[in-house]
């Protein structure tokens, strides 16, 4: 494809990077650090700004996963509060964007607000907020409030606490910021979850990094934005995604199958499939078939953290074994099916090429990475991948704003 | 304890609070310099227009990496906000400052607070009752990770010894948590805690803080109640005023006369940059303060606990 058929043929690429505090982390690897010391943190956030992100995120949860009677215990577990760490990460940065997860159901509008704000006031200009909720009766355990929010008033909840914060920001700003407010991220997929991002976000941390998906996911949000007076390109689309790159795409390719079989334990496989059938599975091969018991719960626990389960177990399960017997998946098999697949993994030529292709096309702004782990994990990416990208004049060399805002090339307010 | 006059006493620890400062960082580090313990960031809620408007715990986790052996204790209203929030917070602050946080307990209720969060505004014992649980609540959250929680057994596939994470199941009148925290145990175990003498059930707190405005002869009373009490540790709280060239004499004195009933000594000065300056040349070098050094709670003398959860290992027969 020539230049003049790019849609967008001057794009740069941008980078941010999610602190990996859940989910398929390689913990296992003889490198992998300490997932909560403060110098893992930092660590990180510096090497990305060595990397010329945009911007370092931290994510939130507020309940400690629970798996059948107990703790998870095969993933990491255990995570600082956003704000706070990064308010000491913006400490030892200077320029690179520090985006705080926050959940809008349980915490207080004018805190919020206060918190977010002074975290830009600090960093001078280079907070944003990534905008969740949570609606379990399960997390609410743990506030004053409790599971106070229907599943289907999430969004108008988060809606309504999205506009007092606003609003708080700009009739009393206590602390003024050189970007003017913070960044607003935001990441649902679901309509009413769009709808939102259509109204206030100025980023979109999505779930399509697959160029065709991504591609009919901008077109959708883009009408959304303008149904709503906003320009369409007033948003950027940063999908969430793991990259693995190396000096050639086959280290690259065995580099992520080495982490990813480290990860699928045959307790991570196990507890993958009890989550399903709802009992102890300990019993089974990992490496022998799926068991040919029925689940012996009604709907997935939401204690695991599985946000939004729309299928039941038994619909779940059903969905496995179809793609086990296609496939002639062991139990370990279908785990590794399961770790996301939503990666680039290659040298860092062809990583770099694809990413350019994308921006270029309109497809999305960029990528929000996940590292397979703490503390280094990202070293890679800023050490290949981001020269590869500068060679092909598709990212920036040095920072030439200090805000986030100005990283991000959105309008001044 | 009786009083030693012209005895100085020379195990006293100076903290000094930040909140007339610009950046509480580089105010920290001043404050490290000179010679301060710890270094105190208000809560603006708690101090009505008096502290600049920064949440106190990003301000002290903003402070924490720039400096190496200050205390940083940061002021927290707790009758309103969330206390599961509270405890994750203050339990990231120690891990920021790796193990140097400490938590000052205060209470800031007024009728314009409690519509804000939508509560009845509580009564003198209700604020009392609700400082206590807090308190609980966040010792024992602080407590919901032993210490060796995390195993990292390749083996076995498991990152976390399940047996050692704990739910805390607090109840009370206002508030109920389930926990556990969802930060792992903080550096410290247990971050002091600081309250106002009177605030919070004595023997629930590390420090109490007495007020100095009413002169000497009532805060050695409140001392003598206090330690009566059963408080391990006291600080007095001193607004200083060095714009005149007999202040930092007189100062000297003053610190003397305090050292022989409170173990530390708060300032609060009124110019921040120009009161330091003062400070560090004309007040520090003459108390012959013993270093900061180690973490906070190694500096106000206090063991390291383990989880009160923490089950003694059972050694087989």
């Amino acid at each position: 494809m020539t230049a003049h058929e790019y849609a967008r043929p001057d794009a740069h690429v941008h980078l941010g990077v999610f602190y990996p505090a859940i989910g398929a982390v390689d913990w296992a690897a003889p490198d992998a650090g300490d997932q909560v010391a403060f110098s893992s943190y930092a660590r990180m956030a510096q090497t990305a700004e060595r990397g010329l992100f945009d911007a370092f995120f931290v994510g939130d949860g507020q309940r400690v996963r629970e798996h059948l009677d107990g703790f998870n215990t095969h993933d990491v577990s255990g995570r600082p509060d956003a704000l706070t760490v990064l308010s000491a990460v913006a400490a030892v940065t200077e320029r690179i964007g520090l985006v705080a997860t926050q959940n809008a159901t349980y915490n207080d509008a004018a805190d919020l607000a206060h918190r977010l704000s002074t975290l830009d006031a600090l960093s001078g200009g280079r907070a944003a907020w990534n905008i969740v909720t949570t609606d379990n009766a399960w997390t609410g355990e743990n506030f004053r409030r409790g599971g106070f929010l229907p599943h289907d008033q999430r969004y108008v909840h988060a809606t309504a606490q999205v506009a007092a914060i606003l609003d708080a920001w700009d009739v009393d700003p206590l602390l003024p910021s050189p970007q003017g407010r913070p960044v607003l991220f935001q990441a649902g997929d679901s309509g009413e979850g769009r709808d939102l991002a259509a109204r206030y976000a100025d980023v979109i941390f999505s779930a399509h990094p697959q160029v065709d998906d991504a591609l009919d996911f901008a077109t959708d949000l883009r009408s959304r934005l303008v149904a709503r007076g906003r320009a369409a390109d007033d948003i950027l689309f940063l999908p969430g995604a793991t990259v693995v790159v190396a000096e050639t795409t086959a280290d690259a390719h065995e580099k992520a199958q080495v982490a990813r079989a480290r990860q699928v334990t045959p307790r991570a496989a196990l507890a993958f499939i009890e989550r399903g059938w709802g009992r102890d599975l300990s019993e089974y091969d990992v490496d022998g078939p799926l068991p040919d018991i029925d689940p012996v719960i009604d709907e997935i626990s939401v204690i695991g953290g599985n946000v939004g389960h729309k299928l039941t177990p038994q619909q779940l399960v059903a969905g496995w074994r179809e793609l086990a017997d296609a496939k002639g998946y062991s139990i370990r098999d279908l785990a590794l099916h399961h770790i996301s697949d939503r990666g680039f993994v290659g040298s860092a030529a062809e990583v770099a090429d694809r990413l350019a292709h994308a921006v270029r096309s309109g497809a999305f702004d960029g990528l929000n990475l996940l590292p397979a782990r703490v503390p280094d994990g990202l070293d890679d990416v800023v050490d290949l991948l981001v020269p590869a990208l500068q060679d092909r004049g598709v990212y920036r060399t040095e920072y030439t704003g200090t805000t986030l805002r100005d990283h991000l090339g959105l309008r001044p307010l | 304890m009786t009083t030693q006059i012209g005895t100085p006493q020379n195990d006293l620890r100076l903290g000094i609070v930040l909140d007339g400062a610009d950046d509480p960082a580089r105010a920290a580090l001043a404050a490290e310099a000179a010679g301060f313990h710890l270094a105190v960031l208000g809560d603006p809620a708690a101090r009505g227009g008096h502290a600049r408007p920064l949440d106190a715990v990003q301000a002290a986790a903003w402070a924490a990496p720039r400096t190496r052996r200050i205390g940083i204790v940061a002021e927290t209203e707790v009758v309103f906000p969330e206390p599961f929030h509270l405890a994750t917070r203050l339990a990231s602050l120690d891990l920021a400052a790796e193990g140097r946080a400490g938590w000052l307990v205060a209470a800031a209720v007024t009728p314009e607070r409690a519509a804000a969060y939508d509560r009845a505004e509580p009564t003198p014992p209700e604020i009392r009752r609700e400082v206590d649980d807090v308190i609980e609540v966040t010792r024992r959250l602080w407590d919901s990770w032993e210490d060796d929680a995390v195993i990292r057994d390749v083996a076995t596939g498991r990152y976390l010894d399940g047996s050692k994470v704990h739910h805390v199941d607090f109840v009370g009148p206002t508030f109920s948590i389930a926990g556990p925290l969802i930060t792992p145990r903080p550096p410290q175990g247990q971050l002091p805690v600081l309250a106002p003498w009177g605030l919070a059930d004595p023997t629930a707190i590390d420090v109490a803080v007495l007020d100095t405005a009413t002169g000497l002869d009532d805060l050695a009373g409140a001392a003598r109640e206090a330690r009566a009490a059963g408080v391990g540790q006291l600080l007095a709280d001193l607004p200083v005023d060095l714009t005149s060239p007999a202040s930092a004499a007189g100062l000297r004195r003053h610190l003397d006369a305090l050292s022989h009933h409170v173990d530390l000594v708060l300032l609060r000065p009124t110019a921040y940059d120009d009161d330091l300056a003062r400070l560090e040349h004309e007040v520090l070098p003459h108390l012959d303060l013993p270093a900061a050094t180690g973490t906070l709670r190694d500096q106000l003398g206090l063991v390291r606990p383990a989880s009160r959860y923490a089950r003694p290992t059972e050694i087989p027969a």
